[in-house]
C-alpha cells in the first residue's frame, strides 16, 4: 500500500535548476517552483518540467472544444447564446454567455433562431469573451423553434416545417437534427 | 469596562487565562476540508466555541454584468452571523461590521488568489459564523482561504490568521470572546505562512512598539501552528490510498 503523494498551494517542489515550471506550479522570486493548486505533483525528466495535477478542475470551456448552446439573442450578423453543455463532460454548472458571429455575407437570422439549441466550435477566447462558430463540420442547429409560435420545427425533406403552424424556415442544421435522444445524451440526461 | 474586567479576572496568580490557556496558547483547533457536497470548495473550522463554515461558487459569470472587470475575476465575499451564532439573537440582515468583514476578507484573500486566470467572472466566498466566541474573522479568513483551495482555485498560498490581545498588561495569543470584551486590546493578523508577508493586520487598543513586535512574533507562531493544520485537513481530504505494484 502506498499514499499518493499530495501538494497544497504555496507548497515548495524544487528550485528553478533543477526543473521548468509547468502547469499548475509557478516560480517564486526566489528561485523555488511551487504548487498552485491541491494536487498530485509528477516531474518531467525528459522535459526537465514539474507539473501538479489538481484534483479539483474549475469548469472550464476552451478553445477547440464543441458546445451546446441556446440562442438567447439575435441580430443581423451576430447572435448573443449561453453555452449550457459540453458534449462529452454533459451540463454546465455555470452558464457562459457567448457569441456567434456570421459567415461574411451571409445574414444570420437564416442559420439560427431566437430559442434554438446550436452544437458550436469555440473559435476563440479572449478575456474571457466566447465566440462560437456553426459553419464548422458537425456543427449548427440541433433543435430549432419557430420563430411565430414557438412550436418546435421539423424536417420534411429538405425544409423546416412549425409543428404547429406549418410556417417554413431555414436554418443551418446538424445532420443529427431533431434527435433528442442525440440532445439527451449530450445533456447527460440519458433516454 | 475597567471595573468589569477587575471583577472577571482575565490572568490568575498562576499567569493562566480565563479558560485555563497559557498567555501564548491557542485554543483547541479542528479543521476540515470539503465539507459540503453543493459547494465547489468548503470547510470547517473550529477554534474554541467559534465554529464556522465556508464555502466557495465559481468562477461563474458576473450578475449585474457592470460588476465584471475585463482582466480578472472579481471576489465576492460574505461575511454572516447566524442569529444564532451570538447571545441574544442577531437581526437576519448584514450589519455594518459584517459588511466591513466582507471587506476585509475580501482584501485579504485576494493577495493569494490568481485572479486574472478568470477574466469577466465572479468568485464567491460565503463565510457563514454558526457560534462566535472571539476571533471569527481570523478564523472565518483561515476557512475561507482552505475552502478556495479546496475548490481547485489557482493560489499562490494559503492564509491563516489568528489574533494577538492584551489582557491585564499581558499579550495573550488567540483570545476568545471575554477577553475581547474586557481586554485592553486585540490585534488580528493574517499571514501566507511560506512567504511570510502580513496580509491583515488591524489594532483595537492600544500597544507599545515593544509589544507590537512581540504581539506580531505571537501571531507569527501561532499562525505556522494553524498553517500546519489547514495542510493536514487538505492532505487528509485528497491523500488517495493506492495499491503498490
Amino acid at each position: 500500500m502506498k499514499r499518493e503523494e499530495v501538494v497544497v498551494p504555496g507548497e515548495p517542489l524544487c528550485i528553478i535548476e533543477e526543473f521548468f515550471p509547468g502547469k499548475g506550479t509557478k516560480a517564486s522570486n526566489d528561485g523555488s517552483i511551487y504548487s498552485i493548486y491541491v494536487g498530485k505533483p509528477s516531474f518531467d525528466f525528459k522535459k526537465r518540467e514539474v507539473l501538479v495535477s489538481p484534483f479539483k478542475k474549475v469548469e472550464n470551456v476552451r478553445k477547440g472544444e464543441h458546445v451546446v448552446a441556446e440562442v438567447k439573442d439575435l441580430q443581423d450578423k451576430i447572435a448573443v447564446v449561453q453555452i449550457i453543455a459540453k458534449p462529452n463532460s454533459g451540463p454546465l454548472k455555470y452558464r457562459r454567455t457567448a457569441v456567434v458571429v456570421s459567415k461574411k455575407g451571409e445574414p444570420l437570422d437564416n442559420a439560427i433562431g431566437i430559442g434554438d439549441i446550436i452544437i458550436a466550435l469555440v473559435s476563440n477566447i479572449l478575456n474571457g469573451m466566447y465566440t462560437l462558430d456553426i459553419y464548422a463540420p458537425s456543427c449548427g442547429v440541433i433543435l430549432a423553434m419557430c420563430s411565430y409560435c414557438r412550436a418546435t420545427l421539423l424536417l420534411k425533406g429538405n425544409s423546416l416545417v412549425c409543428s404547429r403552424c406549418g410556417r417554413k424556415e431555414s436554418r443551418r442544421i446538424t445532420h443529427d437534427y431533431g434527435n433528442i435522444n442525440k440532445l439527451f445524451q449530450i445533456m447527460g440526461w440519458g433516454v | 469596562m475597567m471595573t468589569e474586567s477587575k471583577e472577571i479576572k482575565l490572568i490568575d496568580e498562576e499567569g493562566r487565562r480565563v479558560d485555563g490557556r497559557k498567555p501564548d496558547e491557542l485554543r483547541p483547533i479542528r479543521i476540515e476540508a470539503g465539507v459540503l457536497e453543493k459547494s465547489d470548495g468548503s470547510a470547517y473550522i473550529e477554534v474554541g466555541r467559534t465554529k464556522i463554515f465556508a464555502a466557495v461558487f465559481g468562477p461563474r459569470e458576473v450578475h449585474p454584468k457592470h460588476l465584471e472587470l475585463p482582466d480578472r475575476a472579481v471576489l465576492n465575499c460574505r461575511y454572516h452571523m447566524a442569529s444564532f451564532s451570538v447571545d441574544e439573537r442577531k437581526p437576519l440582515g448584514m450589519t455594518r461590521r459584517e459588511i466591513e468583514l466582507s471587506k476585509v476578507l475580501r482584501e485579504a484573500l485576494e493577495t493569494v488568489v490568481f485572479l486574472e486566470e478568470f477574466p469577466r467572472t465572479m468568485i464567491d466566498v460565503f463565510v457563514e459564523v454558526i457560534q462566535a466566541d472571539g476571533g471569527t474573522r481570523t478564523a472565518g479568513i483561515t476557512a475561507a482561504s482552505l475552502a478556495l483551495a479546496d475548490a481547485g482555485i489557482p493560489m499562490s498560498d494559503l492564509i491563516a490568521a489568528t489574533a494577538v490581545g492584551k489582557v491585564a498588561g499581558t499579550l495573550v495569543l488567540d483570545i476568545n470572546d471575554i477577553e475581547d470584551k474586557y481586554g485592553e486590546a486585540d490585534m488580528p493578523v493574517a499571514m501566507t505562512p511560506r512567504r511570510n508577508s502580513i496580509v491583515l493586520l488591524q489594532l483595537n487598543g492600544r500597544m507599545t512598539s515593544e509589544e507590537l513586535k512581540k504581539a506580531l512574533e505571537m501571531a507569527s507562531q501561532g499562525i505556522k501552528k494553524i498553517y500546519q493544520l489547514q495542510i493536514e485537513a487538505l492532505k487528509k481530504r485528497y491523500s488517495v490510498v493506492s495499491l503498490e505494484e
